[in-house]
C-alpha cells in the first residue's frame, strides 16, 4: 500500500520541467514595454494564454485534488466525475475566451466553476441514486 | 483614473514592471514565489477542510481540551494562519498589474490588513501548544508505541500532485504574460 515510487516520479518530472522553464523565461522582458503577452486564437476569438492556464489549473485543482478521493467519486468516475469535470473545464475555457480576464480573474473563474462542478456532481449523484431505486438497480443506499 | 490611495499612487508612479518591482526582473523568482504561495494556500485550505470535517464528525468523542481535540485544534489554527498569510500574498502576486494601479494597490493594502490576523492565528497556536505541552508529553509517554507516519500517505500524495500542478501553472502564467 505504501509506495515511495510517486515521490521519485514526481521528482523526475520536476527535474525535467526546470530547464524548460528556464528556457521559456530567459528571453522575457521584465517591464510592460518589453513584455509580450502571448495571445492565441480559438475559432477566431483571441484570448490570453496566461489567463487560460490560470483558469484551467484552478478548475482542475478544485475538481480533482481539493475535494477529491471520496469513495463515491471513485465509484462513479466514468459515469459522472469525468463528464462533470469536463463540463466545468469547458465552461472555464469558454468564459476565459469571452471575458479575457487577467491571470487572477482566470484563477477565480476557474476555481468558481470547479466548485460549481462539485455542486453539479452532488445533484447528479443524488439523482442517480433515486433512479437506481426507481428502476430497481442495486445501490448501496436503497431506502431513505 | 484617479489613484486616491497611497498604495495605488506608488504602483502608478513606479517602474512599470509586470511583477512587483521588488523582484528586480527575475522571472524565476516570480515563479517560485507564485508557486509556493499558491501551494501553501491550497494545502492550507485542504488541511482546514479535512480537520474541520473530522472535528465535526468526532465532536462527541473528542471533548473540549481532550488530547485529540488539542492536537486537531493546533493543526486547524496553524493551517488557518498559513492559509490567510499565503492567500493574501498570493492575491497580491496574482493580481499585480501596473495598468490597473487602483486594484493592485488595494490588494497590497488587503495583505497588510490580513497579516495581523494570520499572526494572531500563529501566536494563538503557539500559545495552545505551550499551554498543553507539559500535560501532552505526560499523556504521550503512557503508551510508547511508534506512530505509523504513512497513514496520511493518500492525502500527502494529493498535496504533491497539487504542488506539481501549481508549479506548472506558475511557470506557464509567468512565461506567457
Amino acid at each position: 500500500m505504501i509506495s515511495t515510487g510517486g515521490i521519485y516520479k514526481g521528482g523526475a518530472t520536476m527535474a525535467a520541467i526546470l530547464p524548460v522553464a528556464a528556457a521559456a523565461m530567459a528571453q522575457k522582458g521584465a517591464t510592460m514595454s518589453t513584455s509580450q503577452p502571448i495571445v492565441l486564437h480559438f475559432l477566431g476569438y483571441p484570448f490570453e494564454v496566461a489567463g487560460m492556464i490560470a483558469a484551467v489549473f484552478a478548475c482542475g485543482a478544485a475538481r480533482w485534488w481539493i475535494g477529491a478521493a471520496q469513495a463515491v467519486r471513485k465509484e462513479h468516475r466514468w459515469s459522472l466525475d469525468i463528464p462533470v469535470s469536463g463540463i466545468a473545464i469547458a465552461f472555464s475555457i469558454a468564459i476565459v475566451i469571452s471575458q479575457r480576464p487577467e491571470p487572477l480573474g482566470g484563477l477565480l473563474y476557474g476555481a468558481g466553476f470547479g466548485m460549481l462542478g462539485e455542486g453539479i456532481f452532488k445533484i447528479a449523484e443524488s439523482y442517480l441514486k433515486k433512479a437506481g431505486t426507481v428502476f430497481g438497480i442495486d445501490t448501496d443506499k436503497p431506502e431513505e | 483614473m484617479s489613484n486616491t490611495s497611497f498604495a495605488a499612487q506608488a504602483v502608478a508612479n513606479g517602474p512599470r514592471t509586470i511583477a512587483q518591482p521588488s523582484f528586480e526582473g527575475m522571472g524565476w523568482l516570480v515563479v517560485i514565489n507564485l508557486a509556493v504561495m499558491t501551494i501553501a494556500t491550497l494545502v492550507g485550505i485542504m488541511v482546514v477542510v479535512k480537520l474541520a470535517g473530522d472535528a465535526w464528525k468526532h465532536r462527541r468523542l473528542d471533548t473540549w481540551l481532550s488530547p485529540a481535540w488539542i492536537y486537531r485544534a493546533l493543526g486547524i489554527i496553524f493551517a488557518c494562519g498559513i492559509t490567510i498569510r499565503c492567500g493574501a500574498e498570493a492575491l497580491t502576486l496574482w493580481g499585480y498589474d501596473p495598468r490597473d494601479p487602483a486594484t493592485s494597490g488595494m490588494y497590497a493594502t488587503v495583505k497588510r490588513l490580513f497579516d495581523p490576523f494570520a499572526v494572531a492565528f500563529g501566536l494563538s497556536g503557539l500559545g495552545l501548544y505551550i499551554c498543553s505541552e507539559p500535560g501532552m508529553i505526560e499523556q504521550q509517554r503512557k503508551e510508547p508505541f511508534a506512530i505509523n507516519m504513512w497513514l496520511a500517505w493518500p492525502m500527502i500524495r494529493r498535496m504533491l500532485w497539487l504542488g506539481g500542478g501549481t508549479f506548472l501553472a506558475a511557470v506557464g502564467v509567468v512565461s506567457t504574460r
